[in-house]
């Protein structure tokens, strides 16, 4: 395959946008008001002595640059930091709010995409007809929908009916890993429910729009007048060639979705990054925040990367 | 008679609304056409004459607003009768299609040995090693070494896309061919190739051919019979030789008479002449000399990493030219040969990377945007595609008028508005009233380029670049706006440098012709010498490949009629 020196520069761009990342998490945090010490130390009887000793411990009585140094090689070397908050390893737990947010998000975007993608098919091959007005209406609501009222919405409807907050039943102890899984996927429904409802609706736009293009390309029209059928037609020639501006709109929005489950993960308590960072913010924990959006950024760099990469395992026309 | 493939009252209307409102357009009429194996039927008419329409429906893939009445019977089988169900077991076995745009009308996605193996698999005809196989002959059968099945489209030229795209429309060994266009997007030598494989392929597969085109000389030398397409009327049909020699209705005598002919231009050169003597023997207008130029390819990461300078393609090469005040130039040469970068560095668009251009005695070779404005005023600019070089939301008298106030002519709205008015008079948009207030999509594609040709000589120029200016056009109003310019060339003694891949206008037209070739100018002289005695051998195959109108003469088949 001709097409390494694609793959590298991509790479190469990646790393790069990583590193100016990196640079940008420390000088943001930095230059917001309010300190770390200032939270903590607000206990009784705390003395200056004491919120010295901890400016002292956490090295922020270093120079700024020295403290970026450290930072870049910390980081570089998988070191993340303490969390001010817990003094656990930022990165354990990072680890530990990503594998609670993976499965629900996972399972969300790949509701998202199956229902939007077919809705966005059908639209485009029924273009004009009640179906395609009522699946477009739709789509255009839930598009409109805030997630966080959506959110709000099914929480005060379902509540009584499925589990509302966390991920896992804190009562039932004892049962076997069949039973935790079955409670974890029933705590799942409603926050998968929001993303995946408002997630579905941009991908069936962008998805009908892209097959109403390709729909109109003269490739079909040789296609149909091979006698090729309709549904092949469908899935081989329209939906296809329509997949390549689907893939870069899919994947750019993917990394968003982390940060997206900000809301969703405060609203049903969900115990993953979007509500980890949301509580480092509040509790200004420098550690756990840089650690956080550098992962973010990281997750958003490589969906990017993995776009990039697809496209041209899709579109031989790129070759450069 | 045992027919390949008959159309019988075919009629089809277009329902701009399918609603209450049945606003309805007849866009075919009571066509009958025949054709019996192995026979070659041209179908000729001018853009929305419903030539296209009419072979779509013949395999039933007109779009569902189009309503359709009459048969079309294959193999004494009406396959129109049961609608889509008939006609699908019929598509591309009996009946195969070859589109007019070879660029878009294979699917960019999958390589030409899949699509061709699509049309085998899903009518069953082939698979496993025997397809394979097969893929390669049929490849080979059009002079593309088989091997090639595994590139993309985008791989192919545009010519080899199209002997591809045949290549498929004879997988399932059909008994009618139906080609749409199929070498208009073509230089003139690939057209020349392309259609030389129909004729073979025809002739060789006995094969029944529908040629739509609305080249008259195409169908001269590939055709038995054409069929003269007006308004979605079948005006006209009969063999070649008797519609060239003697047409029985007034508009096939016209598309003939229209048909650019570089054979009758060498005998009798210049359709409105000017001695030679005439032509004013002051300094040149614009004067070219050694010109290069270079497109620069953007570094890539690569190339930063190892400190590589981009690479630097020569796009046009030692090229000299000189267009003299009343003299129309042509250069000439198929697309890629660097004519448009030519025009585009004349025009300061381009910086070259070697040579000088002078205009009026001037020096503009290393000039800023900031110092070529005024100039601008003398050095104007009539482009290809008069579909896309006007603005759709200004009218005809804002599209004219705009030049006026960049250079800040004319003081108030009715001094400009009798400019204006001037401009539109002398393309001969009259009365004025009636174009000033339009819209582009309210005129047709001459009276656009008239348009556009307007706004480019309401300023006065001396110097007039011309891109194609014709090649969107329909063949009628063709001349029209070539006689146009050589007005302009004669009466406003402008200098004129026009762009053709078409040496029949050339000939017919220009006073002198500039060939050119792979960034080189390979032949300059007087434009009738250049046709007549060619010197460069690029020239005398240029030359060989133009096709022409009279079917006597030797063509793509050799023994066509």
């Amino acid at each position: 395959m001709q097409g390494s020196g694609y793959v590298w520069k991509r790479v190469g761009f990646a790393v790069v946008t990583v590193f100016v990342a990196l640079t940008l998490n420390f000088v943001l945090f930095r230059v917001l008001p309010g300190g770390p010490v200032s939270q903590i130390s607000r206990v009784p009887n705390a003395s200056p002595a004491l919120k010295q000793a901890l400016i002292a411990q956490f090295g922020l009585d270093k120079p700024l640059w020295e403290q970026y140094l450290l930072y870049l090689g910390q980081t570089l070397h998988g070191n993340l930091g303490v969390s001010y908050m817990n003094r656990q390893p930022v990165f354990d737990n990072l680890i530990e709010a990503f594998a609670n947010t993976i499965p629900m998000v996972a399972l969300g975007t790949i509701l998202a995409l199956v229902i939007g993608i077919a809705a966005g098919v059908v639209s485009a091959v029924r273009r004009g007809s009640a179906i395609d007005h009522l699946s477009t209406n739709i789509a255009v609501l839930f598009y409109a929908f805030p997630t966080q009222f959506l959110g709000m919405m099914l929480l005060i409807a379902f509540a009584g009916i499925l589990p509302a907050a966390g991920m896992n039943d804190p009562f039932a102890i004892g049962g076997s890993r069949w039973d935790a899984f079955l409670d974890m996927l029933k705590h799942m429904i409603l926050p998968v429910t929001t993303l995946a409802l408002t997630l579905y609706a941009e991908n069936a736009l962008i998805v009908r729009s892209a097959m109403l293009e390709t729909l109109g390309e003269d490739y079909i029209l040789t296609a149909k007048a091979k006698g090729v059928p309709r549904g092949r037609l469908i899935r081989a020639h329209a939906l296809r060639n329509a997949m390549l501006p689907i893939v870069t709109m899919v994947a750019m929005s993917l990394g968003a979705i982390v940060t997206g489950s900000i809301l969703i993960e405060v609203i049903f308590s969900w115990p993953g990054i979007g509500r980890a960072l949301y509580t480092a913010v509040l509790k200004r924990d420098y550690p756990m925040l840089q650690g956080g959006f550098l992962a973010i950024t990281v997750v958003v760099i490589t969906f990017n990367l993995f776009a990039d990469l697809i496209y041209h395992k899709l579109d031989p026309r790129i070759a450069t | 008679m045992n027919s390949a493939l008959a159309i019988q009252d075919l009629n089809i209307w277009f329902g701009t609304d399918v609603g209450v409102r049945r606003a309805e357009f007849h866009v075919v009429k009571n066509v009958n056409l025949e054709l019996a194996p192995g026979e070659r039927l041209g179908l000729v008419g001018e853009s929305g004459s419903g030539k296209t329409t009419t072979i779509l429906a013949a395999m039933g893939l007109l779009t569902s607003n189009a309503e359709v009445s009459g048969r079309i019977i294959l193999d004494r089988k009406d396959i129109l009768r049961d609608g889509e169900l008939s006609v699908a077991p019929h598509r591309w076995k009996d009946i195969a299609m070859v589109f007019q745009g070879a660029m878009s009308a294979f699917n960019p996605v999958k390589t030409i040995g899949w699509q061709i193996a699509e049309a085998m698999q899903v009518h069953g005809v082939a698979r496993g090693v025997a397809m394979s196989r097969r893929i390669g002959e049929l490849l080979e059968l059009v002079g593309i070494p088989a091997d090639h099945a595994s590139r993309f489209p985008h791989q192919f030229s545009g010519g080899m896309r199209q002997r591809a795209m045949i290549a498929m429309a004879l997988a399932c060994e059909p008994k009618v061919l139906l080609a749409d266009e199929p070498t208009t997007a073509l230089d003139v030598m690939v057209q020349d190739q392309v259609m030389k494989l129909l004729v073979r392929l025809s002739k060789e597969l006995n094969l029944a051919l529908i040629l739509v085109t609305h080249d008259l000389a195409v169908v001269a030398q590939s055709c038995h019979r054409a069929a003269v397409m007006l308004k979605g009327e079948v005006i006209e049909q009969g063999r070649v030789a008797d519609l060239y020699h003697r047409p029985k209705h007034e508009y096939t005598r016209k598309l003939f008479d229209a048909t650019p002919d570089v054979f009758a231009a060498a005998q009798a050169p210049r359709r409105v002449s000017t001695p030679p003597s005439e032509v004013p023997q002051n300094a040149p207008l614009l004067d070219v000399r050694g010109l290069s130029v270079s497109y620069l390819r953007s570094r890539t990461f690569g190339d930063m990493v190892r400190g590589r300078p981009a690479e630097a393609p020569v796009a046009v090469d030692d090229v000299s030219l000189r267009v003299k005040r009343g003299e129309m130039v042509a250069l000439v040469g198929q697309s890629g040969s660097g004519k448009t970068t030519t025009l585009q560095a004349v025009l300061g668009m381009i910086r070259p990377r070697g040579g000088s251009i002078q205009i009026n005695g001037r020096d503009v070779t290393s000039l800023t945007s900031r110092q070529w404005r005024p100039l601008r005023r003398q050095v104007q600019m009539i482009y290809q595609d008069p579909y896309e070089s006007l603005d759709l939301r200004y009218r005809v008298r804002s599209t004219v008028e705009e030049p006026l106030r960049v250079h800040g002519i004319g003081a108030t709205a009715k001094e400009r508005e009798t400019l204006v008015s001037a401009a539109l008079d002398r393309v001969g948009l009259t009365p004025v009233q009636r174009y000033l207030g339009r819209f582009p999509h309210e005129l047709s594609g001459g009276q656009r380029q008239r348009v556009a040709i307007a706004a480019a000589i309401v300023l006065k120029p001396e110097l007039l670049l011309a891109d194609e200016p014709v090649s969107m056009l329909d063949v009628s109003v063709r001349a029209g706006v070539l006689e146009l310019l050589n007005e302009l060339r004669a009466d406003s003694r402008m200098g004129i440098l026009m762009i053709t891949h078409d040496l029949s206008t050339a000939a017919n037209y220009a006073d002198r012709v500039a060939v050119m070739h792979q960034g080189r100018i390979v032949e300059e002289g007087d434009a009738a010498t250049v046709v007549r005695s060619p010197r460069a051998p690029y020239t005398r195959a240029l030359l060989a490949s133009i096709p022409h109108p009279d079917p006597d003469r030797s063509g793509f088949g050799d023994s066509a009629a």
